[in-house]
């Protein structure tokens, strides 16, 4: 019976560790590195809510940043060490290597060691141990079974914590997080190939209302060539149009004049002469 | 009489080990639950800010007025963030206005980011406030507020001359309080 229940703990700690690795190492997209950071970060104006869950005007601030960031290619460490520097240590939600990130190290490794220690010295006192009652083992093998059980269960826990901090981790992974609340990044960014495109990205969050995180994100890639700075610039007009920024004219011209061909000039014409 | 039976010896053992190896357990689950709820960012009047102490964020950008603005080390800077939708900095702004101007040809500069605002609005909030002639640097989707640390408006930053940032406050300033770390900030300068 003992070594059923053992054999059940084993079988259980393997797949929990075959699931942790296959879910690191999958490379995350954009979007769900900005969905796992927002999730990361503190609304440093509410209570108990994530940048990804408010819609507070400094976390849609924290939002847009985060984008541009993780399309600039910066890391999560970085990210989050950015953000440290402005807003304090407390600004991150969960504990880091550096703070209590260890001891989600160390406790299941050490729960795991003092269970097999037990193990160890109660085989070594062999057959006087197997003559006690029944009664005597029912409540001590209880306690050594929950033991095993919190040091499997955070042992595979901190794995799947630690890949999603600093790889990204699955989509499944970060809804099941805070950030499956309605973030405004979250709920505007639809695909991963538009969050890989920062244009697609941008246009994305125009449509969903938010011009100026679109304007920022595309705000370095309008005088670049080909394709990228054509959709940019396009982008770029029509989030100033729809910030109310005057630049937003001058921006659309240029459009029309440098690709007059373009499928979307006839439209943008259009919005000029009624503008 | 009856003699309550206790467990044997080795079950109490047992139970202790156990408990003792729970402990550290729930202790970190604990700490956990309580960092991760309900804490929030100090948000005090002043001195709250990480940055006092380190080199200013970046400020560029577009001003309302058209043109281009770069933070430069080189002049004590009052660096404030506002937007014509914030009902402190509608009277804030007034004397901002005013202390700028008396420390204009003193070696201390104004800037100031518009954050989350329209053009067209906060160019209006300009003019109502008599300060159409503010540096106001562009920042409609927050993210120049977000670099300099800045939990609402308005927040005002004091700057010294070598770039570090030396005082902070949050909500509308108190002129003396301002006048004090500006008076503070340009003594650094020349000592």
């Amino acid at each position: 019976m003992r070594r059923a229940a053992l054999l059940v703990l084993a079988l259980l700690a393997a797949g929990l560790l075959v699931v942790t690795v296959m879910v690191g190492h999958r490379a995350p997209t954009d979007t769900e590195r900005v969905q796992h950071l927002s999730g990361e970060l503190r609304c440093p104006t509410c209570v108990s809510q994530t940048v990804a869950g408010s819609d507070t005007p400094v976390a849609e601030g924290m939002r847009a940043e985060v984008t541009r960031q993780v399309a600039a290619g910066r890391s999560d460490s970085q990210i989050l060490s950015w953000f440290k520097q402005r807003y304090g240590e407390s600004i991150v939600l969960l504990p880091t290597r550096h703070g209590l990130g260890p001891l989600l190290w160390a406790v299941p490794g050490g729960a795991l060691a003092i269970g097999v220690g037990v193990i160890l010295w109660r085989r070594r006192r062999g057959a006087g141990w197997r003559q006690e009652t029944a009664t005597e083992h029912a409540l001590p093998n209880a306690w050594l079974a929950a033991v095993l059980a919190l040091a499997v269960a955070s042992g595979a826990a901190v794995p799947v914590v630690f890949s999603l901090r600093h790889h990204g981790g699955a989509a499944d992974a970060a809804s099941a997080a805070p950030t499956a609340a309605t973030g405004a990044v979250t709920s505007s960014s639809p695909s991963p190939a538009a969050a890989t495109d920062p244009v697609g990205t941008a246009f994305d969050l125009l449509k969903n209302g938010q011009p100026a995180a679109a304007e920022a994100l595309v705000q370095g890639l309008a005088d670049r060539p080909g394709k990228t700075g054509t959709l940019a610039l396009l982008v770029l007009g029509l989030a100033q149009r729809a910030a109310q920024d005057p630049a937003a004219t001058e921006t659309l011209r240029r459009f029309v004049r440098e690709h007059p061909n373009h499928p979307a000039a006839a439209q943008v014409r259009r919005l000029l002469r009624n503008s | 009489m009856t003699v309550q039976q206790s467990a044997p010896p080795q079950a109490r053992r047992w139970r202790r080990l156990a408990i003792v190896a729970l402990v550290p357990v729930l202790v970190l689950v604990g700490v956990v639950l309580v960092r991760a709820s309900g804490e929030s960012v100090d948000q005090s009047p002043h001195g709250a800010s990480p940055l006092i102490g380190h080199r200013a964020p970046a400020l560029r950008g577009r001003t309302l007025s058209g043109g281009e603005y770069t933070y430069r080390p080189g002049t004590v800077t009052v660096v404030n963030i506002w937007a014509s939708w914030c009902s402190p900095c509608r009277s804030e702004l007034p004397t901002l206005v005013r202390l700028g101007r008396q420390w204009a040809g003193h070696g201390v500069e104004l800037a100031t980011i518009d954050t989350r605002d329209g053009a067209v609005l906060a160019s209006r909030f300009l003019r109502q406030t008599g300060a159409t002639g503010l540096t106001a640097v562009r920042d409609p989707n927050g993210m120049l507020a977000v670099a300099w640390g800045v939990t609402g408006v308005p927040e005002t930053f004091v700057v010294d001359a070598k770039g570090i940032v030396r005082a902070h406050w949050n909500g509308a300033v108190d002129p003396t309080w301002l006048s004090r770390e500006v008076a503070a900030a340009q003594a650094r300068t020349t000592s």
